[in-house]
Parts: structure tokens; sequence; C-alpha cells
């Protein structure tokens, strides 16, 4: 087995090194930069080509509408479209602040030795399977969130407003937890690249610490930005962690947040693997929303730091 | 570009042409290798002790069991399907590898039925498994070229937690019918005071607490699910007008925003164990693992029979009554039980709601081809003998080694089966 793999891996890679060798450089380095551009393009249209059947049949009203009948083949993605976009949004309220004070923190309070473990072990809560997440917050987040919002709500007299700990609130936290170490690792490079001479600078006019960390946040302003779109991909991206949180809720399109719902992506792991006849096709047609989705968004997250970063 | 880099271009192709050739020679020639019979002499004595009870319970028509194996030349059964069997799936293709003195293994990945009764279809597998018998279209697909039977049977119970009457502080369970579960899950009853609950649980009526109720369902797609709403479509019609059933419904709670979806049973078992005045449907093996822990604060609920008025626990015994009992309703109504290439899909209904017994059971199917040669399969000869021992052991001494959670298939569903693996062919 390890020797067809070598066979595979090896001589594909050799072709590949002959290939560019062959070329000249620049043509060589712009086929390289176009690799990935056709391989989006060709998942893209693969997905498409599989939505193709559930376009057709629902047409726009499958974007619109919220429905999830098998046995009738009726369906709809609306909620899921919602649900994404709302635990999302959570997800980087919680994640953006959480992952500025760890970068922050890291950099200027703690000392070298210190700086240098937690930093390692941030990097490693960024590598935790995502399901550990998922068994956590389906024990101890879901429980503790219901806890505290009943809490709350009993205190001012609104009575009970979460009756299960899986919610979309739920997912939120917990993708906002999960995301937080991407977004620290992006904006703690960036704070270290600030030169020494800008550091100097505003320690010279007279800056109070927490005006130097504003300052300096200020100008790793695109990293911040960048974090946070790398961020909330991969908030909209997750699967198994939110499945196990959210609710699994596909037919009452809500913005409140403790009520029960989907994402797109928790839909397509949760429903895929049963499906048959349309159900397979609406789920390419989920998979080509959130691709169009990410893309705006992403397109965004250029324009944004093109105009305002650096 | 020169005529050297053309000369590269031919060379490249040729090395990537190369590769691709070696790799797949390589996966032609290594990809089923047998096993080894290291195990034979350790096993010895085990498969002499069993050979005995063997063939007091084989059948009289067709090979014994030992003869079946014999005949297989050693190797690996392939497998893919429904996840519902897996652990017991895993515990015989233990005790059969075992058995057969390591000659003969099985491989079976659990990717769900659908993927399973696909992979079948594209012939990926030796066989599948299957929580629903072959869809309205595969079947048509593959009409008359293959077989399915059960293979294993278990049970869903209805879990709730309503501390206020757990079992542990009353020392009763809820008794519950088929209609107010409905009720319940299509948001018409809303809190466990209801009347209609009461009506049910005179000894509890003080008891139950004016709470709302939280449904909870499966959020995958799942056998689980269809045999609860397959019986809620049998057992009260307006179920059956209104959802319908299937691997998913789209439950009439989510659309009131009060239903929670959980992932799998360890899914709605956790959220039923977690959040109080809830309600769910799971497994029975993931009840029975946890039966104390439910018994502290509620239980899984008694529920009729509507077609004998009686109330029964999801215990084996009344979940094989039951299943013998929708057997013969199918053989009086048919005249004769079910083929094993007829369209099962007609049997499960029959199955669902029987006339007496645990009326939520569930089954889980083994889908085979009936001719090897003839659907191309490689080695279509030592494939086909590896599955008639395997499966014979399955549904012989397989089914007296069933794991705690799952029931044992009744006898006469066991032969319908055997009688399709004795001439799986060639």
């Amino acid at each position: 087995m390890l020797g067809l793999a070598l066979i595979i891996f090896g001589l594909s890679y050799l072709a590949a090194v002959a290939t560019l060798l062959a070329l000249r450089f620049r043509v060589g380095m712009r086929l390289v930069g176009a690799v990935p551009l056709v391989l989006l393009t060709l998942m893209l249209g693969l997905f498409g080509l599989y939505a193709a059947p559930a376009f057709a049949k629902y047409g726009p009203g499958l974007v619109v509408s919220a429905e999830w009948n098998p046995p009738r083949e009726a369906y709809g993605l609306l909620p899921a479209l919602l649900g994404t976009l709302l635990t999302s949004a959570v997800a980087i309220a919680i994640a953006v602040p959480l992952a500025l004070s760890a970068a922050v923190a890291l950099n200027e309070f703690l000392p070298g030795l210190l700086r240098e473990v937690v930093g390692s072990l941030m990097d490693l809560t960024a590598a935790m399977p995502t399901v550990i997440y998922g068994l956590w917050g389906l024990f101890t987040l879901g429980p503790f969130l219901q806890r505290l919002i009943n809490g709350v709500s009993s205190l001012l007299g609104l009575g009970v407003r979460m009756e299960a700990p899986v919610s979309l609130l739920t997912a939120g936290v917990l993708l906002g937890v999960v995301i937080t170490p991407y977004i620290a690792a992006i904006v703690r490079e960036g704070y270290a690249l600030i030169p020494k001479a800008i550091e100097e600078a505003i320690y010279a006019v007279g800056a109070t610490r927490l005006e130097a960390v504003l300052l300096k946040l200020r100008y790793v302003r695109g990293y911040v930005l960048g974090g946070l779109f790398l961020g909330l991909g991969r908030a909209m991206g997750e699967t198994v962690a939110v499945a196990m949180v959210v609710g699994g809720n596909y037919v009452h399109p809500t913005l409140n947040l403790l009520s029960p719902g989907i994402t797109i992506s928790s839909l397509i792991a949760l429903q895929f693997p049963e499906s048959s006849g349309y159900a397979i096709s609406v789920l390419f047609a989920a998979a080509f929303l959130l691709a169009a989705v990410g893309l705006g968004l992403n397109a965004m997250g250029v324009y944004l730091i093109r105009r305002w970063g650096t | 570009m020169s005529s050297k880099n053309t000369t590269m271009w031919a060379i490249i192709a040729a090395v990537v042409v190369a590769a691709i050739a070696a790799a797949f020679f390589a996966m032609q020639s290594g990809g089923s290798s047998p096993p080894t019979t290291l195990t034979q002499t350790v096993t010895q004595t085990t498969v002499q002790t069993v050979t005995q009870t063997v063939t007091v319970t084989q059948t009289q028509s067709g090979p014994s069991l030992q003869d079946l194996i014999k005949a297989a030349p050693g190797g690996t059964i392939y497998g893919a399907g429904a996840t519902f069997p897996l652990p017991q799936l895993q515990a015989w293709a233990d005790a059969f590898n075992k058995y057969t003195g390591g000659k003969l293994s099985v491989d079976y990945q659990g990717v769900g039925s659908g993927a399973g009764q696909t992979n079948f279809l594209d012939k990926k597998v030796d066989f599948a498994g299957s929580d629903i018998p072959m869809t309205e279209a595969n079947f048509q697909k593959a009409k008359g070229r293959f077989y399915q039977f059960p293979e294993l049977a278990g049970s869903i119970v209805i879990a709730y937690n309503v501390p206020e009457i757990a079992y542990q502080k009353t020392g009763k369970y809820l008794y519950l019918t088929a209609e107010v579960i409905a009720l319940i899950y299509m948001g018409n009853i809303t809190q466990w005071c209801d009347p209609r609950i009461k009506a049910l649980n005179p000894a509890l009526a003080n008891e139950l607490p004016c709470k709302n109720i939280v449904v909870v369902h499966r959020s995958d797609g799942s056998g689980t699910t269809a045999y609860f709403t397959l019986w809620l479509s049998k057992a009260y019609k307006p179920w059956s007008q209104t959802v319908g059933w299937g691997l998913s419904v789209e439950w009439p709670v989510d659309k009131l925003g009060t239903g929670r979806g959980g992932k799998g049973n360890p899914g709605v078992a956790q959220l039923v164990e977690q959040t109080p005045y809830s309600i769910g449907y799971i497994e029975y093996a993931y009840y029975a693992l946890n039966k104390g822990k439910y018994d502290g604060i509620g239980g899984a609920a008694l529920v009729r029979n509507d077609n004998d008025g009686k109330f029964y626990s999801a215990d084996p015994q009344y979940v094989q009554m039951g299943l013998a009992a929708g057997l013969d309703r199918y053989k009086a109504k048919y005249g004769a039980y079910p083929a094993p290439d007829a369209d099962w899909n007609a049997v499960i209904q029959e199955l669902s709601n029987p006339p007496t017994g645990y009326p939520l059971s569930a089954l889980t199917f083994i889908l085979v081809y009936k001719d090897y040669t003839a659907e191309g399969y490689a080695d279509a000869a030592a494939r086909a003998a590896r599955l008639r021992a395997w499966l014979t052991w399955i549904l012989t001494e397989g089914q007296k080694q069933v794991i705690e959670g799952y029931v044992p298939l009744p006898p006469e569903l066991a032969e319908i089966g055997l009688k399709a693996v004795q001439s799986i062919k060639p």
C-alpha cells in the first residue's frame, strides 16, 4: 500500500516539477498561480451542475422559502441561510474582541517564555478537531447558556426564554470560541511585525500604554480585517460542531437567537448521508449558495482591506 | 517553443502515463489479499463446541454451516451501509472471524443506509446494510436481480424527562398512545398537564406539571425516524395525511419553532437527559445503556398497541411478539410470507403497528445480489461462497449472539433470509 502511495504521489510530483522546469519561469509561475483559480472554478461549476435540477424545479423559491419535506420533495433553504448569517455574526462579535485582547495580551504584557508557551497553546487550540468543541458545546456550553439566559430573564420577570440547551445562540457562541485562535494568530503576526521605530515614535510623543495599544492596532488593521474574514469563512463552513448544538430545525426561519435553527454547512453534514432524489441536488444547491455568499463576503473583505487597511 | 521543449513534453507525458499505469496495476494486484490463517489452531476448541449447537439448529434443507465455510475460499467480505446495526455487525464480524478460524473476515463500513444502497447498486461492495428496504426508485433499478431480508430487529422507546413524575420517585412509567405522541409531535398537545395525557395516567394526574413540552427529534436522516414516523402514520391517520413517513420528515413542531433536533441517537438521548420537560424517541440500545439515568429524571413510556388495547414496554420479548404478529398479518393478507426479492416497502407496512405486542419496532436489512457472475463481479464464485457462509452464520449462530439493546429476529423472519442466502449464485 505504501509503495502504491509513493508511486502515485512521488511520480506525479516529479512530473509536475519536470513540467515547471521545462517551462520558462514566468510562464511556470503563472501556471502555478492559475491552479487554485481553476480548481475553484471547477468546484463551483460542479456544484452548479449538480444543483441545476434543484434550481430548475424550485426556482428562486429554493432560497426564499422554508421547507424540508423529503416525503413530499418540498425544499427551501431560507432557515439555513439565515442561520448561517446569524451564527457567523454572533461568532464574529464574540471572537474579534477575544482575539484582539489575546493578541495584545500576548505581545504586550506576557514575559518572553510565558508568551511562547501561551502562544503555542493558542495555536494548538486552532488545531483541535471541532467535534471535541461540539461535545463540549452539547455537554457544557449549552446547559450553561441555558441557565444563564433563563436566570437573567427570570430576574427581569420574563420567565423561561431558552427551553433547551441547543439553539442558534449556542452554535454562535461555540463558533466564536472555535475561530478565536485563528483570528488571534493573524493579528499576533501583524502585531509582532510593527517596526521598532514606529513603536518608539508612539512612546516618544508621550502616549499612554492604552493609547499605544490602540495606535498599534490601528497600524495593523489590515491584519485584523484579514483575520476577521478568515474567521468568518471558518465559522460559515463549520459542520459537525454546529450540527451537534444548533437544534436541527430546518423549517422555521427566525431571527430569534434562542430558538433552534440550522446552518447551510450543518444541513449538508446532517442530511447528505441519507438523502436521495432531489434532496441531493438541493444540498448541492445549498453548497453553491454557501460558496456564493462566502465569495461575496470575501470580495467585501478584500475591498475593505484595500480601502481601509494599510 | 523550441524542439527541445517538445521533447521534454513528450518525456513528461510518458512519465505521467507510466505512473498512472503502474498505479492501476498495483491496485489490481494488491487490492484484496486474503487474510492469513494464523489463528486456526488457537480457536479450534471453540469451533468444535459451537458446531454441536449448529447441527441442532440447522434446517434440513441446504448444506450445513460447516460445509459452507469449508467451501468458501479465504478472504474478506466487503459491506457498507446503515449505521444502526454497526455495533452488532462489528461484534458479529469478530465472532465470525474467530468461528472460521480466521479464514473469513468481514469489512463493514457504516456510511448510512442511502449511501449503502447506492454503493450496492454501483457494485462497490459485496453486500449492503440498510435500515429501510430498497427505496421505490432503487428497487426499480435492480428489480429481480437482488434479495433483501432483515438480519436484525430493534425497538424504539419514547423517553421523557419530567422530574416530577420520575420513575424513581413515583414507581410508575407514563402510559402513552400513538395519538397522544402524534399530537405532541404535531404541536397540538403542548403541556404535560394536558387532559389527554392525564386521562391515560390517572395515577399521575396530580403530579403532571403544567410545563411546556420540549419535543426532541433526530436532525439527521435516520432509520429510527423512518420507523417512528411509519408507526405514527399507521396508528394515527391524520399523521399520514399531514406528515407522512421517511428518513427525515417535516416536523409540525419545527414549523411552530418549538421542536429541537439532536444529531444521531446519542444527540437525542443527551438532549432529553439535559432538558427538563422534554420527550424524544431513541433506539432501545441507547436507552438500555442509560436506564438508571432515565429512571432518575423520567423514564421510557409504556406504549399502547391500539389493535389489542394493551400497553407494552420495549422489552425484547414484546418486540419479537409484535414482529411475529405483523408477519402473520402479512401472511393472512397476501397468502404467503414475503419473498426476499419482493418490494419490502409493502412488508414493513404490515410489520409496523402489529395486531399485538410492542408496536414500535425497527428492522434493518441486508441487500445481496442473486447472481454475482451475472452482475459482473470479479471472482464471483469466491464472493458468493463467502457471502453464503457469512450470511448463513448471521441468521443462525449470529442470532444467538445479539448484543444488548438489539432484538434477535423471530425464527420465521430469519427463515426468509436463510432461503434467499442459500440461492445466491454462482
